[in-house]
């Protein structure tokens, strides 16, 4: 052995030309919350079409339904949080989605997200009365706004691709009925408008607009297709098909309580029932605790809403209850 | 639509000048390690890079560090590399791997380190060299390493050290 092998030769920095070459390019591409929206819906969509496509199971023969048969969604809804374990997290991320059903997803149409500068502009753009907090934390200003566009996507069963889906994610013992091939199922994801806070270093988005509509076939049985939906998300399978059939899912509306939350209950803002899920912001790189974050959920007269902080709750709750 | 939600309150608010100015060194150099020879680290970075800007909204600060995040980028990047082309040595160093496994300590005496290490480097398995690039290109910690390899922590430094035995064995 001549010496000590030197472990650090090969480090260094890279080429200045090289690194101001690339974060051109980087600074070319767009960025920020407009991001395209065929991404956001595809995404969307693809999510729903595992969730729909893999729980569609229909009731009766025949499925030729028209679209003025068609059961219309999340209309009025109500939050259930299902906790989500990391390993399911994992095993649903680690899926490559987009190649597994999305040439089976059809954006119909597609709109970006715009900026405005005033309610009067978010309430044309959406074409909703938009509703702001009059009451604020000390020292929050409001610091942006933006409409997101319409979109709406076709999603087309494809039972092959859905049983790959299924055993991909070891929930094999769930059967697709091959009836569902070619069937199709229709998501539209109204305006919403995103309102921006910042109190100091603290923010908030404020959220609101009318829920999602997912339109099927008549005849879709909702409660082996929720069934489904819970499965994937970890619940077990006895667990999953008692607690299935016993909420009524045109109204209800799923939200996974992701790992890095450390606890959810339901809370009520004015009268309407909503859910908070709260949990720790880690430094990404030391994963030190640097402060808490929540999420407030709600429903009402057909909206929903939904305010994401790094605010105190109470500041948070007081914001929700002040909409006007 | 829940996916979404999930996404929503997860989504990592990132400051992309401070990540490029903090990280284009590390995973540079991750590559310098992993591949030898510049010309491939620098295509490899920039591969990586606009792959995590084109992909931004899919990471997820509940599934770790973003750096943990941004090395798995990097090193599917290496293995989609490796498989693309038939393993390729730098005309310089060819000679000098031709004649390492002969006599490396004689061979490779009156080399820079650099073009030593990146030589023996090569030698090593496709798993050593990549945890020696973590660990020493991008200047990992091997708690951190054990996360971005799915490894447990004891095991990483356990290959560490073997693979560096060997290193030192040719050096």
């Amino acid at each position: 052995m001549a010496s000590e092998p030197n472990l650090d030769a090969l480090r260094g920095q890279p080429d200045q030309e090289f690194a101001d070459r690339l974060r051109a390019r980087l600074r070319q591409q767009p960025r920020g919350r407009t991001r395209p929206a065929r991404g956001v819906l595809t995404k969307l969509a693809a999510g729903v079409a595992v969730a729909a496509g893999i729980g569609f199971a229909l009731t009766i023969p025949t499925v030729r339904a028209k679209a003025s048969s068609f059961l219309a969604l999340f209309r009025e809804v109500s939050f259930v949080a299902v906790p989500v374990s990391p390993g399911e997290v994992e095993r649903v991320n680690g899926l490559d989605l987009e190649h597994l059903i999305g040439d089976r997803v059809q954006v119909l149409e597609q709109n970006a997200s715009v900026d405005v500068t005033s309610r009067e502009q978010a309430s044309q753009a959406s074409g909703f009365t938009v509703v702001l907090p009059t009451v604020l934390p000390e020292g929050a200003v409001q610091t942006a706004m933006s409409v997101g566009g319409r979109n709406v996507a076709r999603i087309t069963a494809d039972t092959t691709r859905l049983k790959q889906v299924l055993g991909a994610l070891g929930l094999s013992d769930l059967e697709v009925p091959d009836e569902l091939d070619g069937e199709t199922a229709m998501i539209t994801v109204s305006p919403m408008v995103l309102t921006g806070y910042e109190q100091g270093e603290r923010k908030a988005s404020f959220i609101q607009g009318p829920m999602p509509e997912v339109l099927m076939p008549a005849g879709v049985d909702l409660a082996q297709l929720g069934e489904i939906g819970l499965r994937v998300l970890g619940m077990p399978a006895d667990e999953a098909r008692t607690f299935a059939k016993s909420v009524d899912w045109r109204t209800t509306f799923l939200v996974p309580v992701p790992p890095m939350a450390t606890r959810f209950r339901q809370t009520l803002v004015g009268a309407s029932r909503g859910i908070v899920i709260e949990g720790p912001i880690r430094d990404p790189e030391t994963k030190a605790e640097k402060g808490n974050w929540n999420l407030l959920l709600w429903s009402q007269s057909g909206r929903v809403y939904g305010i994401r902080s790094t605010m105190r709750l109470s500041d948070v709750m007081a914001m929700a209850n002040s909409l006007q | 639509m829940p996916g979404r939600i999930v996404r929503w309150i997860s989504r990592e608010e990132i400051n992309w000048d401070e990540v490029y100015a903090e990280q284009l060194p590390r995973v540079f150099n991750f590559f310098r390690y992993r591949c030898g020879n510049v010309a491939d680290a620098e295509d490899l970075t920039s591969i990586t890079f606009e792959k995590a800007w084109r992909g931004r909204d899919r990471y997820r600060r509940d599934k770790g560090a973003f750096s943990t995040w941004l090395y798995t980028i990097a090193r599917n990047a290496a293995v989609d590399h490796y498989r693309a082309r038939a393993p390729v040595v730098p005309l310089d160093e060819a000679a000098l791997v031709a004649t390492l496994a002969a006599t490396p300590e004689d061979q490779t005496a009156g080399r820079s380190d650099a073009a030593r290490l990146a030589v023996l480097l090569q030698t090593l398995s496709d798993r050593d060299r990549d945890l020696i690039a973590l660990k020493y290109g991008a200047e990992m910690s091997n708690r951190d390493i054990a996360h971005a390899t799915g490894l447990s922590e004891s095991n990483v430094g356990t290959i560490l050290h073997r693979a560096v035995q060997a290193l030192r064995e040719k050096w």
